[in-house]
């Protein structure tokens, strides 16, 4: 097997703040390969977005990678001096954001946020970027490109924002893009065209992608692979036909049931009880156990005693759940 | 659901619980370079709807499209440019202050955001109390019980009740804004995006709430979201705006089975799959949504609309009923 592109292995980033350890990140690995879409799913809190950040190499204080390794293309980027950070930074994994607009610089034209992300690395000349920066509009479905490129971020609407940052994100060709709720702030029928972009460039650059989402719509939509967390550790990895056809895990079981089915009109939703722990004060054994059914049905004593390890029950298919292993 | 009221203006004899008629609402554009150019922002546009006791109306849509407004128009939360609103037969707009305060006993609303409806330093109990001393409903003692009531009703505990804002999470928070509403017994609450600041697992708690008060207590609903699979199962009917209009209304089941109206057809299209295998061919629309203060003639969703003919950017369709209990409006089902 060739070696993945993204090696995550044992991740912890913890904020150290007045109130104590916040263990956002306490624990992940996650192998992407060359080419393949990866959904990081989860609701607010569970350390998905803490993540990426970690592997974008973006952790600021009071947050500190405290253990494990980021592996990316034999490079590792845990404790790498800037110097070989900003080589990989930027131009081999770019990230876009859920909002756009602030993270575009609003005294700065279009065409000189690409032209700047052109400049390193590239050797070009401020003429071909300036083209270069045209074309990247176009690829991205803007229309009016010459016109457009000399536009401010507040002359854009939301998704024509984001054609943007994809665009500043596909300056380097990069062989991962992060890409972290990249269509939540926007309208579902701008939604579906930004998805249909992601997917379409994906294809044509054969770049890996980390979506990190709560969508499990826009999972299905877009993702290989799908990778669940919950209380800062992936409790679930599988492909993503897998996720919906039987998935293991009984928060991913839960979160699965809870989505309203246009089946049954005006029944109860199933739930799961109570809600996501405080990231201070996390439960002793599994994270989960407090909230679980499947654990109250079963009565095993464990859960709340030792925290569960991942195993593989099934070919491609990891769960950390007592009830598996 | 079967039996419940039409939806448009020449609808049904029995008396709805609401009944909206070419509602319109339109701001004045303050900037400068504008103001001399006499465009307003047509936020809603002739806008008419029924909604009949205990039953629920969704309305749907894109940003921009006017949700918020009708539903803050319905309350005279913000005053209409035009058209009627009737509730349980009294005409709301006409209402003097000491009417309007009774009809708003009578219906309530849920924001998106409940931390913005409560006071940060009073107990959410105290905040739930108060709209009953506001209306003298009760007496500050018997209103704090009735609060204290009302909270576990919708799950949170005496010492919940004695929180703080603050203290609380989004998903109790939103719990504290449906007891808000619940103390006054009201018979018609607008939910404005009620679950949309909620994860996933907290939102399926809220809509069962939201449910089971319904079967209760004979609740009717405006429901307002965008996410066209929650308003598919919380809803009896369903109205779809674009730019101040309703573009299309019908039964729940017969709008997403068989949608009428171009729009619709593309919002449908637009959301996500429920399955990967449900790989389908996708109607992408082109461009966004433009603003409701461009000058405009013909059907609004023209510009957008992949099956647009000639007369659609001169004339606009009118609203009218295309199978019994359907309406549309698009030359289409002519």
């Amino acid at each position: 097997m060739t070696e993945p592109l993204l090696s995550v292995e044992g991740l912890r980033t913890h904020f150290f703040v007045e109130a104590g350890v916040v263990k956002a990140v306490d624990g992940v690995s996650l192998e992407i390969r060359r080419g393949e879409v990866v959904g990081l799913v989860g609701e607010s809190g569970c350390g998905k977005t803490v993540t990426s950040l970690s592997i974008a190499g973006l952790i600021e204080p009071p947050g500190r990678i405290v253990d494990g390794s980021v592996r990316f293309d034999g490079t590792e980027l845990v404790g790498a001096p800037e110097r070989v950070l900003n080589s990989v930074r930027g131009p081999r994994i770019a990230m876009i954001f859920q909002q756009p607009r602030a993270s575009l610089d609003p005294v700065m034209s279009v065409g000189r946020q690409i032209s700047q992300a052109l400049r390193s690395g590239t050797g070009m000349d401020r003429p071909a970027r300036r083209r270069r920066a045209v074309e990247l509009l176009n690829r991205v479905g803007i229309s009016d490109p010459d016109r457009r490129v000399r536009e401010y971020p507040h002359q854009l609407s939301g998704g024509m924002a984001q054609r943007v940052m994809i665009a500043i994100a596909l300056a380097g060709e990069p062989d991962l893009l992060i890409a972290d709720e990249p269509t939540t702030a926007l309208d579902v029928t701008v939604q579906a065209q930004i998805l249909e972009l992601l997917r379409e460039l994906q294809a044509a650059n054969d770049m890996a992608v980390i979506l990190v989402t709560h969508d499990l719509g826009v999972v299905a939509e877009i993702a290989d692979r799908a990778a669940v967390m919950y209380a800062g550790r992936i409790v679930e990895e599988c492909s993503v036909s897998e996720l919906y056809d039987a998935p293991l895990h009984p928060y991913t079981v839960g979160l699965m049931e809870s989505r309203p089915a246009a089946s049954h009109s005006k029944s109860r939703l199933r739930v799961i009880p109570g809600s996501v722990p405080v990231p201070l004060d996390l439960p002793v054994g599994c994270s989960f156990a407090p909230r679980c059914e499947a654990r109250s049905a079963t009565n095993l004593t464990v859960c709340t005693e030792q925290a569960p390890q991942s195993v593989s029950p099934r070919d491609g298919h990891r769960v950390r759940c007592w009830l598996h292993g | 659901m079967g039996s419940a009221p039409a939806n448009g203006p020449a609808a049904a004899a029995e008396p709805a619980l609401l009944e909206v008629t070419d509602l319109v609402k339109h701001y004045r554009i303050r900037s400068r370079q504008l103001a001399r150019s006499g465009l307003s922002l047509r936020a809603v546009d002739g806008v008419s709807f029924r909604v009949g006791a205990g039953e629920t109306l969704g309305l749907v849509g894109e940003s921009g499209g006017g949700k918020t407004t009708v539903g803050l128009s319905v309350l005279r939360l913000v005053q209409p440019s035009g058209g009627t609103v009737s509730f349980e037969g009294r005409d709301v707009l006409a209402a003097g202050r000491v009417e309007l305060k009774a009809l708003r006993q009578r219906m309530q609303i849920v924001f998106q955001d409940p931390i913005g409806a409560l006071d940060p330093r009073k107990s959410v109990g105290d905040s739930v109390a108060e709209g009953l001393r506001i209306q003298g409903l009760a007496p500050r003692a018997e209103a704090r019980r009735r609060a204290v009531e009302v909270l576990d009703r919708v799950g949170l505990t005496p010492a919940q009740a004695r929180s703080l804002p603050h203290e609380l999470s989004g998903g109790q928070l939103q719990r504290v804004g449906i007891a808000r509403a619940l103390v006054l017994d009201p018979r018609l609450v607008v939910c404005d995006e009620p679950v949309s600041a909620l994860d996933v697992s907290i939102q399926a708690q809220i809509i069962n709430l939201l449910l089971d008060l319904q079967d209760e207590r004979g609740l009717a609903y405006l429901f307002i979201a965008h996410d066209l699979a929650l308003v598919q199962h919380i809803s009896d009917r369903v109205a779809v705006m674009y730019l101040g209009r309703i573009v299309e209304s019908a039964p729940a089941g017969e709008l997403f089975g068989s949608p009428a109206h171009p729009y619709t057809r593309a919002l449908l299209s637009a959301v996500p799959a429920d399955h990967p295998s449900a790989a389908r061919q996708r109607m992408v629309l082109r461009g966004e949504i433009p603003s409701a203060s461009a000058p405009m003639t013909g059907c609004p969703f023209a510009p957008r609309c992949p099956d647009a003919m000639a007369k659609c950017s001169d004339e606009a369709p009118q609203f009218k009923e295309i199978s019994p209990g359907r309406w549309a409006a698009c030359f289409l089902n002519d």
